[in-house]
């Protein structure tokens, strides 16, 4: 009897010294391991293959409920006269997506037909020599605005433009193996042989870096220029094919103190436009 | 007249009792936030391991905190460790007093479990999806829904731990 009691005493003695036990110093190594881990996850998106494999091994029992549910429905409507109309609706509801997704991909391959043939019209100027059709992969803006595309680059030559749905765009910056880096032709310092459509005067365009902006360097005070001027590509220099739209005039600010013209050219061609690209050769 | 003393001591079988609770407590959690959709979900994992901290500190320690907060993170598809940081705070305070917790009345104990819910579902708001006047109401019921949930939850697995500890 004794020794009983001694071993209840024993064992609140031991649950006295157990109370309590927990310390921050336990915590610590927990919580810095957790704090590196979450760090880690917003920073470098670690936990996404994690998070990825993990629902879709616990897919099913996530869609157990959904599966129950749905077999409640099933069997409870195989007993009612309205059985069939709902099964026929549903199947109907099928049809219609089907065909809905079918509607959707004739849409864009018209689409796409539509954008090809702009495309090869702009390919029967006579001023060129070569032209190659490619694919928009993506477009990225670090460390300076471009596109990708795909393109046989085997028959490619890098003195090619791109032209879009709207017009001559940009023009190449590297090839690669299977794709070129195309840079739009308003980038900061790219100058363009152009010609004022109206006079037919030979000017210089250079790009400004912003989206679509030029101007006309070194154009005499005293020049035959107007806003609403129309500029082409004149063909000088055999960079660019002669003959496409760059854009129109803007502004004209003149000073007395400056022997030259500021002017200010605006294209209407978007550079990131379609999912095709015409590379052409002077 | 002390045999109740003599407990069965399988290290094994507490530690999987233990896991397979918290796993349970998961897959429901998961399963009532996947039928109710509502931003604040019944923490129901939360108060199964706040039970295992009282009853049985030591067989408990951080590691089952650690792998039901990593479970929900990717069930809610949240940053990895945002339920694993709460859930070892939850722990500590819990093993830290587990002897004042266990002394206290039901009602006082729910109290406590509510506070704790608040706390908790507050800091996962603020800090991974965002307040406004619905999702409060939702924290509110969720609060009170936990306070009258812990006294099944805690009557539950005290009956189950006396069952499978003393086989009684």
């Amino acid at each position: 009897m004794f020794q009983k009691e001694h071993k209840q005493t024993s064992i609140s003695r031991n649950a006295i010294f157990t109370t309590g036990s927990m310390r921050a110093s336990k915590l610590l190594p927990s919580l810095i391991l957790t704090f590196f881990i979450l760090f880690a996850d917003i920073n470098f998106e670690i936990g996404k293959e994690i998070k990825s494999m993990a629902l879709n091994l616990f897919k099913p029992i996530n869609e157990v409920f959904l599966n129950i549910e749905s077999f409640s429905d099933q069997i409870s409507l195989f007993f009612t006269s309205q059985n069939k109309l709902i099964k026929d609706i549903n199947d109907k509801n099928q049809e219609i997506d089907i065909l809905n997704f079918k509607i959707m991909k004739q849409n864009q391959l018209k689409q796409e037909n539509r954008e090809l043939l702009l495309l090869l019209g702009f390919s029967e100027n006579i001023n060129i020599s070569k032209f190659l059709i490619g694919k928009v992969l993506n477009k990225t803006y670090f460390p300076q605005e471009s596109l990708n595309i795909l393109v046989d680059t085997n028959n490619f030559s890098k003195e090619m433009v791109a032209i879009n749905t709207d017009g001559l765009v940009g023009q190449v910056e590297a090839v690669f193996p299977n794709t070129v880096k195309v840079i739009p032709i308003y980038a900061k310092g790219n100058n363009i042989p152009a010609i004022i459509d109206r006079t037919e005067t030979n000017i210089i365009l250079e790009g400004d870096g912003k989206e679509n902006k030029f101007f006309i360097k070194n154009l005499k005070n005293n020049s035959n220029i107007q806003i609403g001027d129309k500029i082409f590509t004149s063909g000088l220099g055999e960079k660019f094919p002669k003959g496409y739209l760059i854009g129109s005039v803007k502004e004209i600010n003149a000073s007395e103190e400056l022997s030259n013209l500021d002017v200010v050219v605006y294209s209407s061609n978007n550079f990131d436009k379609g999912t095709k690209i015409l590379f052409v050769s002077p | 007249m002390t045999e109740y003393l003599d407990k069965k001591n399988n290290f094994i079988s507490i530690y999987f009792f233990i896991g397979s609770s918290m796993v349970l407590a998961s897959f429901l959690e998961i399963f009532i936030s996947n039928i109710l959709s509502f931003y604040v979900s019944l923490p129901i994992s939360l108060m199964v391991l706040i039970y295992w901290n009282m009853a049985l500190p030591r067989s408990v320690g951080l590691l089952w905190a650690l792998l039901a907060g990593f479970t929900l993170d990717i069930a809610q598809e949240i940053y990895l460790g945002s339920h694993v940081f709460l859930f070892l705070l939850v722990s500590f305070v819990t093993q830290r007093y587990f002897h004042r917790l266990r002394a206290l009345y039901t009602i006082q104990q729910s109290i406590f479990v509510a506070f704790l819910v608040l706390l908790y579902q507050i800091t996962l708001l603020i800090f991974f999806s965002e307040l406004n006047i619905n999702i409060l109401y939702e924290l509110f019921v969720v609060t009170i829904v936990s306070a009258l949930v812990w006294p099944v939850i805690f009557g539950l697995l005290r009956f189950l731990r006396i069952k499978f500890t003393y086989g009684k």
